[in-house]
């Protein structure tokens, strides 16, 4: 194996994101064949601006994931949150207030879930799968089930264009999310202390790390990016509806996953949850543009995801097989 | 001379058990000190308490003679106190030195300032003599060895003062064994002082300054390593009961086909042709330098690694092995060194670990497929009774048996099978000295038998004291196979191989006893008698 060129050593390194892209481009491909202003600049900046939400949960995901834990309470609390706002902003008219309470919402339970998995040793799955369905319980009670407007210019200004005639504050938001998620993961100890307890929980406690205040920590800037996405969603939305953040953790846990992350956590990188990001908005952007009903959404995207994972776990398994080999 | 550390009427209560009682503990700086005893004794206790992961119930521990109390694992650091332990700490998705740094990495405000901590770790191992490692590599990519390497540079990067290996041997060959000591000679001669955990005697004897050996959670006895042999340690740690393993006779080979034979095993990059010959009523020693291809080639036999080429006979048959099912069902059976992870199911009893892979004889019958459990019931105990495993009942969890207890259960489960070739990797490591006698008693037992007995093994006392006829791999080939006697040097300087012999790319292996050239390059000259 020495006699491969470094450069196909590279290639193989990065095959999961390749893998990715690569199905990526294909479904490009097929949306614009289907539809011609699939490729436009346009399209893709509404891409961008629809799944904005995603891509600020799938941020902090990607760090819970890389600690070896799961937050399956994402979309409920996208819901809570954005229920409390508009309770707030409805009581009050004070949109500053709501905003506020609608970050805090978010951040404590965050905070509260990771007291949870941390202090008390419960495995994360079960303690955000019943913060999953309290939440949005709770949230259902505090509105009676039905959408709260809230409309007001600060809202209105993350999605009014300031140059080029598209861009907004949505997108500097989302920008600024994953610069600095990268940065957190990548360049402090917070994020090196991430990836450790991901690997082996035990061996970074012997290191001298407090593993509890690094979940917690963890859980409750999760919490927080979950609230910028509950704002931005209801920006988008113009108000308080049941049905925001359905099903949004799972699309956030898929982004990052067919992104190549390690499941079971302490491998992984920003650039592979962008991949996975990249992906799972065209899929759900060219299915949209596509024209069909709900149900048939729900079969082809299950369908073409659960494809793209076998995809991506068969090149994975190359990849593993031919480093394997090249290091000998 | 005031000690560094001193550990006086050190007690330990666990639910059930008093794991020390009333220990004293004296280091000096300067010296290797051995802490020696059985598993159980309460080594590892005492030095997790020293650690900070245990809390002493009595006593007191005091450094150059200052009282001093370690609640915790930062405490034990702050004092100068550096452990490494039995499992490896290191993470396998960070870097050498981000893994040296962990817990105490270096920054420029909140940024990581990875430079210069790849700069210092170079620095560390470039002290402590260990080439070949790059800093910024992830420590997966490295061996067992040099990950323990390491380990021992991480902990030595926080300047300990005293300095405890937990069994830092166990995984090493005699090479790397020799050059972990260079390095801690190298500390003593600062003055640090060391304790040194092990179960291997000769090391402890060659290498330590003095001994303080536990039996049952006291100190039996204080010593100075050149006022006692091994056999007087022994006596200390098992309280006098012990007569050395010794050989009783010698095989007898009951039949002139071998029950075995491996024919020109090839294996991409590992195996270049290996081939052997196992017959019936002995015990045959497998040994070499890591990486020779010895314990591959028995995962290849066990269908367990799939081989690029070569035969399998059993019974003078050619047979195809693709999965351990197959091996089992041709009669062979391997037992691995990695007991937790490849043999053992650790929450699940005695009796369901011996049974599991048997239960199908055990139903009542075809048209009542039910287990008959008072029928397993007594198969097993007859088994576990006959290799007399420790245990309070067939029903105690297999995880609450001691290391030796274990390997004896994992036997147990392969004589109900009635398998006639049984293959031991490491059969004795992490075992202590009491049980390991007791092993290489049911070895030889299994053997007189009439079953055939494989043992593969890093450890050349242990294939020497053992083996019938001794198998030396080199380089993914058979280099030599000695019949009869032989002593340490010569297997040594067998094992360390002629580059002639041992150039993996090469023909046929060259057998030493006798001298007479083979014409296959898989039929060693040795069994030219029985073709």
């Amino acid at each position: 194996m020495k006699t491969h060129s470094k450069w196909m050593d590279g290639l193989v390194y990065r095959l999961d994101v390749i893998t990715v892209l690569a199905l990526a481009a294909l479904l490009a491909v097929f949306f614009s064949c289907v539809n011609p202003r699939f490729l436009s600049v346009h399209n893709f900046y509404n891409m961008l601006q629809l799944n904005a939400a995603l891509i600020i949960v799938s941020v902090g995901m990607t760090f819970v994931v890389m600690s070896g834990n799961m937050d399956l309470s994402s979309g409920s609390v996208i819901v809570l949150s954005a229920s409390v706002m508009g309770v707030v902003y409805r009581a009050t008219g004070n949109i500053g207030l709501a905003m506020a309470a609608c970050l805090a919402v978010a951040v404590l339970i965050g905070v509260l879930n990771g007291f949870l998995i941390s202090h008390l040793k419960i495995n994360a799955v079960i303690i955000t799968l019943s913060c999953m369905v309290w939440a949005r319980g709770l949230a259902l009670g505090i509105t009676d089930a039905k959408s709260i407007v809230v409309s007001s210019p600060v809202l209105q200004a993350i999605y009014s264009p300031f140059a080029f005639g598209f861009f907004n504050l949505s997108l500097v938001i989302v920008v600024l999310c994953l610069l600095g998620g990268w940065f957190l993961m990548t360049k402090t100890r917070f994020g090196r202390y991430v990836k450790a307890l991901g690997e082996n929980e035990h061996a970074t406690q012997l290191a001298g790390i407090d593993t509890r205040r690094v979940k917690w920590a963890l859980f409750a800037l999760a919490g927080f990016l979950v609230g910028i996405a509950s704002l931005i969603d209801l920006a988008r939305l113009g108000s308080a509806v049941v049905t925001i953040g359905n099903g949004m953790e799972l699309n956030a846990i898929v982004a990052v996953v067919i992104g190549g992350n390690r499941l079971s956590g302490g491998k992984g990188s920003f650039g592979k949850t962008v991949a996975g990001l990249l992906f799972m908005c065209i899929l759900t952007n060219g299915l949209s543009t596509l024209g069909v009903t709900d149900d048939k959404t729900y079969l082809i995207k299950g369908g073409i995801i659960l494809g793209a994972l076998v995809i991506q776990m068969l090149s994975n398994r190359f990849r593993l097989y031919y480093l394997r080999h090249a290091n000998e | 001379m005031v000690p560094v550390l001193e550990m006086q009427g050190i007690s330990k209560r666990f639910p059930g058990v008093q794991a020390l009682s009333g220990v004293d503990l004296k280091l000096y700086g300067g010296e290797i000190t051995s802490l020696i005893g059985q598993n159980g004794a309460g080594k590892s206790t005492l030095m997790k308490i020293l650690g900070g992961n245990y809390q002493k119930d009595e006593g007191k521990i005091r450094i150059h003679g200052k009282e001093v109390e370690i609640a915790g694992t930062a405490d034990a650091a702050r004092l100068g106190i550096g452990i490494v332990y039995q499992e490896l700490s290191l993470l396998n998705n960070l870097t050498v030195a981000e893994n040296i740094f962990l817990g105490r990495e270096l920054v420029n405000g909140i940024r990581l300032n990875n430079r210069e901590m790849n700069e210092q770790a170079r620095r560390y191992l470039e002290e402590f003599g260990i080439d070949n490692i790059e800093v910024n590599k992830n420590v997966e990519i490295y061996s067992l060895a040099k990950q323990q390497l390491i380990e021992i540079v991480k902990v030595l990067s926080h300047r300990p003062e005293i300095l405890v290996l937990d069994e830092p041997t166990a995984a090493l060959t005699n090479e790397d064994t020799k050059r972990l000591f260079r390095i801690l000679f190298r500390l003593k001669e600062q003055g640090i002082c060391i304790v040194f955990i092990s179960h291997r005697l000769g090391e402890i004897k060659r290498y330590c300054d003095s001994g303080t050996i536990l039996m049952n959670g006291r100190v039996t006895a204080s010593v100075r390593m050149e006022d006692v042999d091994e056999l007087k340690i022994i006596e200390y740690m098992l309280g006098g009961s012990y007569q050395a393993y010794e050989k009783q006779a010698a095989a007898v080979r009951h039949s002139e086909t071998p029950v075995l034979e491996l024919r020109d095993i090839r294996l991409k990059d590992r195996l270049y042709g290996a081939g052997c010959k196992i017959y019936k009523g002995e015990i045959a020693g497998f040994t070499g330098l890591l990486g020779a291809g010895q314990d591959l080639l028995w995962r290849v036999a066990y269908g367990a690694l799939p081989a690029d080429s070569g035969e399998i006979l059993v019974n003078g048959k050619p047979q195809t092995i693709k999965n351990p099912g197959q091996a089992v069902r041709c009669g062979i059976g391997l037992l691995t060194e990695n007991r937790k992870e490849e043999g053992l199911f650790a929450d699940l009893s005695v009796l369901d670990n011996i049974a599991l892979p048997t239960l199908g004889r055990f139903r009542y019958s075809a048209v009542f497929p039910f287990l008959n459990y008072r029928k397993i019931r007594q198969s097993c105990r007859a088994y576990s009774d006959r290799l007399a495993v420790k245990m309070s009942s067939i029903h105690t969890k297999v995880q609450f048996l001691s290391g030796g207890n274990q390997q004896k259960a994992i036997v147990s489960r392969w004589l109900l099978r009635d398998l006639e070739v049984l293959i031991f990797i490491e059969p004795t490591r992490g075992v202590d000295v009491g049980a390991k006698a007791d092993i290489y008693k049911i070895l030889e037992d299994l053997a007189a038998e009439g079953k055939a007995i494989v043992v593969v093994s890093t450890d050349t006392t242990e294939i020497l004291q053992l083996s019938d006829r001794i198998f030396v791999m080199c380089g993914g080939r058979v280099s030599d196979i000695i019949e009869g006697k032989s002593d340490e040097e010569t297997l040594a300087r067998l094992i360390q191989g002629s580059p002639a012999k041992c150039t993996p790319a090469g023909s046929t292996p060259v057998v030493s006893t006798p001298a007479e050239g083979s014409p296959a390059e898989s039929t060693p000259a040795g069994e030219e008698v029985t073709t």
